[in-house]
């Protein structure tokens, strides 16, 4: 929770249609087709930069949509799983 | 998130079918990056490529063309196959007459990557062609990834032999052709003097000798049986048959019998790749044959015209330039 979420590198992405296609360009990531992200999910996405926590992004979401914390922070933690077992997410955070 | 506890508010989806625009801008980054991360060097060709320089109009393509240093060519379409990708299918005898290039495709992607280990017309062996478009080249963003590209010439060079070859759309390679002729005369002196010297190192001179003139550009190629070759390819038109009678030219007649056979009778296995709809009975495969072969001998007397043209020019002297 301490630790700011990076994404891996190289990625490639692109947006359109309200949607960011993503794809792990690492050697051996074995990731075969793009992940699509949109709505709260691209909205955590965005969020993860390498400089925010989980929290913060909590936090930034929360100021961001009014909803309740409680249900951001789960629903946050849930999607941030997601992505760690896709590989989406630095070793360092994950 | 947004509605409380819908937990697909927040879902990182798979199955969702990619744009064709989407897929090729990722496809470009994911080939680039497979190669690299073999230790291949490889360059992004024509659609995007084409129009950063101006060389056609911006437009969807339907897939993404790389061109791989040779050594490297099948340890990268290998590593491709190995994530899922798989060969189109093809005429056997149509594999066998195009041995440069590999047209790879992925049940959850909309568009091909081609990997080509060389490009038709350049007629200098494929390694020094590679090596030289290599050494000039730049990048462009694909996808957020900087992907290695031909310089400008080379582009220039690319996009005129591909124009120049017979396609399945005439109009619109003359289209694209006349494109690049305006961008050429668009150059400046040093430019097309880099286009020369380009041409003539990758053997795309000859190829290239009256469009380059047109152009103002000189070149110095041969007539080499590579460039006999080529006319019979480019003579026999967009057919089949002139890219089988293309391959025939120096081949030992062994060989020519082999491909002949092939592209006149395809086996089995080639008739079901070609035609999937086709129902698996013999009547129905003979009925394919029997047309097909009623089109080769259709388009049969130009290729072969272009065969009898290429092997009267077998004793003229070399030509030291373009005009």
């Amino acid at each position: 929770m301490t630790t700011p979420l990076e994404r891996v590198r190289p990625l490639a992405r692109v947006a359109a249609n309200d949607a960011e296609y993503v794809l792990d360009l690492r050697a051996g990531s074995g990731m075969r087709e793009p992940v699509v992200l949109r709505g709260p999910a691209l909205a955590i996405w965005s969020l993860v930069d390498g400089t925010r926590t989980e929290a913060q992004i909590v936090d930034q979401l929360v100021e961001t949509l009014g909803a309740e914390r409680e249900v951001v922070a789960r629903d946050t933690s849930d999607f941030l799983a997601t992505l760690r077992g896709l590989g989406l997410l630095a070793a360092a955070a994950a | 998130m947004t509605g409380g506890a819908d937990s697909t508010d927040t879902a990182a989806e798979h199955s969702e079918m990619l744009p064709l625009a989407v897929a090729v801008e990722l496809a470009t980054a994911f080939a680039t990056s497979t190669a690299t991360n073999l230790g291949a060097r490889s360059l992004v060709i024509k659609g995007k490529v084409a129009s950063h320089y101006g060389l056609r109009k911006p437009r969807v393509s339907a897939d993404t063309d790389i061109l791989v240093e040779p050594t490297k060519h099948l340890a990268v379409v290998e590593a491709l196959e190995q994530l899922g990708w798989r060969e189109r299918p093809m005429w056997q005898a149509s594999a066998e007459a195009s041995p440069y290039s590999t047209s790879l495709i992925h049940d959850a992607w909309p568009c091909d990557i081609d990997v080509h280990a060389h490009f038709p017309g350049f007629l200098a062996a494929p390694s020094d062609t590679f090596d030289r478009l290599w050494d000039d080249r730049r990048e462009l963003d694909f996808a957020g990834v900087a992907c290695p590209i031909p310089g400008q010439v080379g582009a220039m060079l690319v996009a005129a032999l591909h124009g120049v070859r017979p396609s399945g759309s005439p109009d619109r390679a003359a289209s694209e052709l006349a494109a690049v002729g305006t961008a050429i005369d668009a150059t400046d002196p040093d430019t097309r003097e880099r286009l020369a010297l380009l041409a003539e190192a990758t053997g795309a001179s000859g190829p290239l000798a009256p469009f380059l003139a047109e152009h103002g550009v000189t070149a110095r190629y041969e007539l080499t049986p590579e460039l006999r070759a080529w006319r019979v390819l480019t003579a026999g038109g967009a057919t089949y048959t002139g890219n089988v009678a293309s391959t025939l030219v120096g081949k030992p007649l062994r060989v020519k019998l082999h491909l002949v056979r092939l592209a006149a009778w395809p086996s089995a296995d080639d008739v079901r790749y070609a035609n999937p709809e086709l129902p698996d009975r013999r009547s129905a495969r003979t009925w394919v044959r029997l047309q097909r072969l009623g089109r080769g001998a259709a388009q049969s007397p130009k290729a072969i015209a272009a065969l009898a043209r290429s092997r009267n020019q077998e004793g003229d002297a070399p030509h030291d330039d373009a005009t």
